[in-house]
């Protein structure tokens, strides 16, 4: 019996509440807005909630050009090699790029820890990745070299 | 607030292999085992590494993507992580190996059996379901997004 998603909506508004963090709320999904120490400047983020999970999404504001996606998708291949919560995700009909994370807790409430830790890796990630990120777009940064950049 | 330890989260992943009847060995903080999917690039391997209040699964393809077809399999792997829920696929582009990746998150609270066993398993059950098709990415130059199309009607 997984933990309704009433409950788990609940719980990411206790932290969201919590934490000062102005958000919107559309059936049961939360979206708000973050600023970075970052040349993305900020991510639009949206927390879906299931029954006994909930995904967070960390939108750029930015997406990919035709001409730019190949080393987009390049770079956060990179990234996602290694990295042990979460991963990055484009869309290759428009560019889109977005962090993902997920907490899966079936009937079991999870630890304000894991909450936590689960809704702020996404923008973390945005902010580690995102002048890296930038530098494949907008530039001609080899998308190794770039990704290494951001982990140094 | 104190993380489950280690030796707990081992205690956890190891209780949840020995109730599936699987072999596996165990060295440190990592099991490791070896696991037929019904899918043409069977066998894979897992390998669980378990640390302070979380555990990763890794579940490896058996074969790497060719050099010449690295491009290709990046494509199909980008389209299949998109809407992903529970982890992702991952490919070291130096070397082409292609790999699941799930993250159980734990802090101090002990999951039940059906969230672990969810995060061990989703690797098998992803190549189960992608594996003819990245095969034919690779060695019948499928199109990396139809193939991958094809993987999630099925």
């Amino acid at each position: 019996m997984l933990l309704p998603k009433d409950s788990v909506l609940k719980i990411v508004r206790d932290f969201l509440e919590r934490t000062d963090i102005h958000y919107k709320t559309n059936e049961y999904t939360c979206n708000f807005n973050m600023s970075l120490n970052s040349r993305l400047n900020q991510v639009q983020v949206e927390i879906r909630c299931y029954d006994g999970l909930f995904i967070v999404y960390a939108t750029a504001p930015l997406h990919a050009s035709p001409d730019k996606r190949d080393d987009v998708m390049s770079f956060i291949t990179y990234a996602n090699y290694g990295l042990q919560r979460g991963n990055f995700e484009m869309d290759q009909n428009d560019g889109e790029i977005r962090y993902k994370d997920f907490l899966s807790f079936g009937e079991v409430a999870p630890s304000s820890h894991e909450v936590t830790s689960t809704i702020s890796i996404p923008m973390l990630m945005m902010n580690r990745y995102g002048d890296g990120l930038i530098n494949v777009m907008f530039g001609n940064a080899d998308p190794e070299e770039a990704c290494k950049a951001c982990e140094q | 607030m104190s993380l489950i330890s280690q030796p707990a989260v081992m205690a956890v992943v190891r209780d949840y292999l020995n109730s599936q009847s699987w072999h596996f060995q165990e060295e440190d903080k990592t099991f490791t085992l070896g696991m037929n999917v019904k899918s043409k690039l069977t066998p894979v391997r897992l390998r669980i590494i378990c640390e302070e209040g979380k555990f990763v699964t890794y579940t490896y393809s058996n074969i790497n993507a060719p050099e010449d077809m690295r491009f290709a399999v990046m494509q199909f792997i980008t389209a299949a992580n998109y809407g992903m829920r529970r982890g992702n696929f991952e490919l070291d582009q130096r070397d082409g190996e292609i790999r699941y990746k799930s993250f159980m998150g734990l802090g101090d609270t002990l999951p039940d059996v059906d969230e672990v066993e969810k995060a061990v398993d989703i690797g098998i059950i992803m190549f189960r379901r992608y594996g003819d098709e990245l095969m034919n990415v690779i060695f019948a130059g499928a199109d990396p997004i139809e193939a991958c199309k094809r993987a999630e009607s099925n």
